[in-house]
């Protein structure tokens, strides 16, 4: 759940900053851009997301070999680092899969009304807001204006240095 | 003579990590050893991140190397031998003092 979050919330992000200068200008986005940049986003996404729970799964089963033998030696491969590397391709999985609907979600809109694709992102903020607050109004709020602020940002810093034009 | 002494039965502490493994991966990773007919995996001790198990092996020829081997296999370690039974039977455990 976490990664599906994130990985919504960083294609959002993503493909709003990338395409911030465009969409707001009132910009049409091609299909195939609009693809070829949510594929690539979400790639960038899972990339990150395997190399960053790897290292950390690999740190956890090294301190546990440390805790069951009590020495520094170097295990071999076993079922755990297995399990371990399986649960990581899961998240980096699930973390590319949502960062591609979500900049899908951006993108798409995109290509059929220039300033659609501010409603979707809208949409997507309510969206992965209600999934990470779930029944509290309050962490719905409190979630909705933290994704808002990023994206805003993304948004901001997008128009400030255009990559595309 | 000369020959490897068949071991019957061994009873081994271990440890495994709590995550990530369970004792149904180590049964079943053991009883995978030549000669082993039965397993019995019992969970003695538990803290945080690691689980003491008291495991009992039974078998023909089990060989000890092999089930050191698949236990460290699936991620777990041998604090140490208890019991041991070597031979053509399994002696009844006599009083020890």
């Amino acid at each position: 759940m976490r990664y599906l979050v994130l990985g919504a919330v960083d294609g959002i992000i993503t493909a709003g900053t990338l395409s911030a200068s465009l969409i707001l200008r009132g910009g049409a986005v091609d299909i195939q851009l609009a693809l070829s940049l949510s594929v690539l986003v979400a790639s960038i996404n899972a990339l990150t997301v395997f190399v960053a729970e790897f290292s950390h799964q690999m740190k956890e089963v090294r301190e546990l070999a440390y805790k069951l033998s009590l020495r520094e030696e170097r295990v071999g491969w076993t079922l755990v680092h297995s399990r371990a590397l399986y649960a990581t391709l899961r998240s980096a999985l699930s973390s590319f899969t949502a960062s591609f609907l979500g900049a899908v979600s951006v993108l798409i809109p995109a290509c059929y009304a220039p300033h659609a694709a501010l409603l979707a992102i809208a949409a997507a903020v309510v969206a992965a807001s209600y999934l990470l607050a779930g029944e509290s109004w309050a962490e719905f709020l409190e979630f909705a204006a933290m994704v808002s602020l990023a994206i805003a940002l993304g948004l901001l810093i997008g128009l400030a240095f255009p990559v595309i034009t | 003579m000369g020959q490897r002494p068949p071991i019957r039965r061994i009873v081994i502490d271990a440890a495994i990590p709590t995550k990530g493994i369970t004792i149904v991966d180590v049964a079943k990773e053991l009883y995978k050893v030549e000669g082993v007919k039965a397993v019995r995996v019992t969970v003695d001790d538990v803290d945080v991140d690691v689980l003491g198990l008291a495991i009992v092996v039974e078998g023909v020829d089990i060989d000890y190397g092999e089930l050191e081997e698949a236990l460290e296999k699936v991620g777990g370690v041998v604090h140490s031998i208890d019991e041991v039974v070597v031979g053509e039977y399994i002696p009844e455990a006599g009083a020890t003092t």
